[in-house]
């Protein structure tokens, strides 16, 4: 998996977003890689509307 | 004997030997011209799209194209089902997310001890020889072993796999004979262990789906049976193949074996490569009805090789689609399919393929082709190294754990 610390799976093996989806700075790059990388064209980043700390 | 293909963009032939000896070069130059090629050689015609989109958006089309054809045959079978792959909504999905849960992420990650232990016996067989198959006596018998594991039958069984997937797949296309007989020694045979696991379950998938229940019914004897030949199809000359190419492609590209010894942490996004470049699936599918893809007409009754390995190698999808980077970044590649028949064990097959190249290329840094020994291909839908004949110095670094 390109970015455990944001995806999971469930037990029948869909892909799940771990917690509320927000995705920090930090793992910008990995996210984006991960969109980058779904061959499905599943996952997409939205700018959250207000900035959360 | 078939007539040899001469104009490829109006009359292919997925059996034609120049099919699997030059594939990539072969839809490279199809690619020039056209983007469907056709062909009148099977039963109500056949197309094979290149475009990644269109394979992409007929993979989604489950209102024009049905999945109950999976081989595209000089004359069409109506085999028995083997659900889920078979299945068109509102079938497929209830079929599909039966027989999930073994194999999803987590399920999947407690067998690489089980893989690890397979691998490592496999090499420990090959040292000391100077020259060996590592197709057919290595990339081979690591799904092989796992599905006949996961099935609880006997591994010597494996033969007989063989024997039926060849005749239910290639060597249907020219003649349905061998793949009725065939069928009917499969459902025999899983019939016979189906049976007996109901009144002897253990903790296999056979017994995982003698238990199953849809809609709060058992499974009919027809649709267990379809599914555990749909387990033995896809799980093994398929991660045979693909790792067949792998091994071939280390063999063949010193450079890249050196890296991924160098660093085997790189290992899993090679695999990726691997997967893209050498894709070993293409698919079947039924035109049910009459439609256009990318500007394209497809008609009724016709077949389509819906060829992912095709898709992989479109230069509007992925930037030098003919050049293996096995650091690529950005590789989402149709390996394992596309929409609602995306394999469901890839999991497995990635696990096994990354297992069998860190520990291969742990106990054999340095192997190359034997040169007077021609790589034996794959045919028809799969694609990948059957045959695979390599050098293996005889001063190759002993297994750490022997040292």
């Amino acid at each position: 998996m390109l970015a455990p610390e944001l995806f999971d799976s469930d037990d029948l093996g869909y892909g799940l977003v771990r917690g509320e989806g927000i995705v920090p700075n930090e793992l910008l790059d990995k996210a984006k890689l991960a969109v980058a990388n779904c061959p499905e064209f599943a996952i997409v980043i939205k700018r959250a509307e207000q900035p959360t700390t | 004997m078939r007539p040899p293909v001469t104009d490829w963009e109006i009359d292919f032939d997925h059996l034609d030997p120049h099919w699997s000896e030059n594939l990539y070069a072969l839809w490279s130059q199809l690619r020039q011209t056209c983007t469907v090629a056709t062909s009148q050689r099977f039963e109500g015609g056949a197309y094979l799209p290149l475009r990644y989109q269109d394979i992409h958006d007929i993979a989604y089309d489950t209102e024009h194209f049905s999945s109950r054809l999976m081989v595209v045959r000089g004359q069409k079978l109506r085999v028995s089902g083997m659900p889920p792959v078979t299945s068109d909504p509102p079938e497929h999905t209830p079929a599909r997310r039966l027989i999930l849960p073994p194999f999803a992420p987590k399920e999947i990650a407690k067998l690489e001890p089980r893989i690890r232990e397979i691998v490592v016996s496999l090499l420990d067989a090959l040292e000391g020889r100077d020259v060996v198959d590592a197709s057919s006596e290595f990339a081979r018998e690591i799904p092989v072993l796992m599905t006949t594991d996961m099935l609880d039958v006997d591994p010597s069984d494996a033969l007989l796999f063989r024997q039926w997937i060849q005749a239910l797949g290639t060597d249907s296309v020219s003649s349905i004979e061998p793949a009725m007989k065939a069928g009917e020694e499969v459902e025999e045979y899983f019939g016979r262990y189906m049976r007996d696991r109901r009144v002897n379950p253990g903790n296999d998938l056979i017994s995982y789906l003698v238990q199953a229940e849809l809609d709060g019914q058992p499974l009919t004897d027809l649709h267990i049976i379809g599914t555990l030949t749909l387990i033995m199809v896809a799980g093994t000359e398929t991660t045979w193949s693909a790792l067949g190419s792998a091994l071939w492609h280390l063999a063949t590209h010193p450079d890249d074996r050196r890296r991924l010894t160098a660093e085997p942490e790189l290992i899993p996004t090679a695999i990726e490569e691997f997967l893209r470049a050498y894709a070993p699936v293409t698919m079947g599918r039924e035109v049910v009805k009459e439609t256009t893809v990318g500007g394209c007409p497809y008609s009724r009754g016709g077949q389509v090789l819906l060829s992912f390995a095709a898709a992989n190698r479109d230069p509007a999808r992925f930037e030098n689609p003919d050049q293996v980077i096995i650091d690529r970044k950005l590789n989402p590649h149709a390996a394992f399919g596309l929409g609602r028949h995306r394999c469901l064990g890839s999991n497995l097959a990635r696990l096994e393929m990354t297992i069998a190249i860190e520990e291969w290329l742990k106990r054999f840094p340095d192997f190359e082709l034997v040169p007077d020994k021609p790589v034996v291909r794959s045919e028809g839908q799969l694609h990948g190294v059957k045959e695979l004949w390599v050098t293996l110095p005889t001063f190759a670094p002993r297994h750490p754990s022997l040292r």
